[in-house]
């Protein structure tokens, strides 16, 4: 399929609103290594869209709810760890803005993951949607 | 007795020649080249007496991506079933290539077939730096041992391949850079299964970065790898590949490869001093270059010196070729931004 770079607010959940979306790149076991798409933060979750989807590319998406923790790790990277798994994502700079020529891209999202992590609504309330993107 | 043997070593020889001669007898003339890529000659460059000396490794030849380790490519049957496969990693998922018992995984730390380096910039390898990245990928001839450059004779890809490098860095694009024998040792079909290990390597980085840029470079039978690959491939990325070929020949190749792309923008370059030489592709996406008349050093395993007209196994080391490559890579990067 073609690259998907954008996502479709249709499939926003009702009562879930969008938060934040970026260029990311998902590390990946096998190479080469890393994976470009987009991050997506709403109200509820947080998940990966791959530009290209392909079988190397495992599954990103997280209920807000069951996230432990978004660890900033530096050079503009994330580590997400949940109760259904980790990953870790590099926020692409693109050499603009002091963040990403510092390498703190992912400090802004990692404050943003963990603040709506608080406030997001219980898994049990979303049981039977799709956690990833659709 | 003598006269017997004499004989018989006078037969084998008359032969030997009459195999070359049939080998190469469909070998075309030079001539009549497209001009779909600029092939202006260089200005003469000076052509030293002995090719520069490598170090030991490819990768160490590098300007930009080393760090990584060469792998040898049937190492990687991790389940010892004789056969790559996604039964052996996920990674591995849709290859299949059976592997010759006794002969895969044989010594590896003095072989390896594939090294694939780390970007030269790992923050604007990426689709939202200011340039598209470009990737390397260089396929040495036959013979040619990634562990060893007096190996094969296709060191002069190095130095085009370093050269790229550098190019690129000062015009801010990031690369990375993929080094290949043209055969998986070990494998049943050495050299058809390095066209298959490396058209389902480069469909998983160029789907992995959608921007990606590619250009393959293949001496010998490592150009035949390029326009097998560059086939399965021109389908879906022929936007975004591009091919150069030096002195391409099927000779001794285990298949007679005849799959070439026909969108993937080509520049073949060949020779015609020798019986073994490339030849003019009748391709409306081929630019030839007959670079015969072309010098560069005597290879060290003809005993070395020079200069002297190029010869298959120098082609790769011709100032002029190198510079004549590095400018149509250079072209293409520029119109296609």
């Amino acid at each position: 399929m073609g690259p998907r770079t954008w996502f479709d607010a249709d499939k926003l959940l009702p009562g879930e609103r969008l938060v934040r979306t970026g260029p990311a790149r998902l590390q990946i076991a096998a190479p080469p290594h890393w994976w470009a798409g987009h991050l997506i933060l709403t109200t509820d979750r947080l998940f990966f869209l791959p530009n290209v989807e392909s079988p190397l590319v495992h599954d990103a998406a997280f209920w807000l709810d069951d996230v432990v923790q978004a660890a900033r790790a530096g050079r503009n990277r994330l580590f997400v760890f949940a109760h259904s798994g980790d990953v870790t994502l590099e926020l692409p700079s693109t050499g603009a803005g002091l963040a990403g020529l510092l390498g703190r891209r992912e400090a802004g999202w990692s404050r943003a993951i963990m603040r709506l992590h608080r406030v997001a609504r219980p898994r049990p309330q979303l049981e039977g949607t799709r956690r990833a993107a659709g | 007795m003598k006269v017997g043997a004499l004989s018989a070593a006078l037969l084998l020889a008359a032969g030997s020649a009459l195999v070359i001669y049939l080998v190469f007898a469909n070998s075309s003339s030079p001539g009549g080249a497209t001009a779909l890529i600029p092939t202006r000659t260089p200005s003469p460059a000076p052509v030293s007496a002995t090719p520069t000396p490598f170090p030991h490794e490819w990768s160490a030849a590098l300007h930009a991506s080393r760090g990584a380790e060469a792998i040898l490519i049937s190492c990687l049957d991790h389940n010892g079933d004789g056969r790559l496969d996604g039964a052996d990693s996920a990674e591995l998922a849709g290859l299949s290539i059976p592997l010759v018992a006794g002969k895969a995984c044989n010594d590896p730390q003095h072989h390896r077939d594939f090294y694939a380096g780390p970007p030269s910039d790992s923050a604007a390898y990426s689709c939202v730096a200011v340039k598209r990245p470009l990737l390397i990928v260089a396929v040495g001839s036959a013979g040619s041992e990634l562990l060893d450059t007096s190996s094969g004779e296709s060191p002069g890809e190095l130095q085009i391949v370093a050269a790229l490098q550098d190019r690129a860095a000062a015009e801010g694009i990031a690369t990375d850079t993929v080094l290949a024998t043209s055969a998986v040792f070990g494998a049943d079909q050495p050299q058809t299964r390095m066209e298959q290990w490396l058209e389902h390597d480069l469909r998983a980085r160029l789907d992995a970065l959608p921007c990606l840029r590619a250009v393959m470079i293949g001496h010998s039978h490592g150009a035949v790898t390029v326009t097998s690959v560059t086939a399965a491939l021109d389908g879906a990325y022929a936007a975004r590949l591009f091919g150069v070929l030096i002195d391409r020949t099927t000779a001794l190749y285990d298949r007679p490869a005849a799959e070439y792309p026909s969108r993937t923008p080509l520049l073949n370059i060949f020779q015609t001093n020798e019986g073994w030489h490339g030849e003019k592709l009748d391709l409306a996406n081929a630019t030839n270059f007959d670079a015969s008349k072309e010098q560069a050093p005597i290879a060290p395993s003809d005993g070395g010196g020079g200069p002297a007209l190029v010869s298959h196994k120098t082609l790769d080391d011709s100032p002029v070729v190198q510079q004549l490559i590095e400018d149509a890579v250079t072209a293409w990067l520029t119109a296609n931004p």
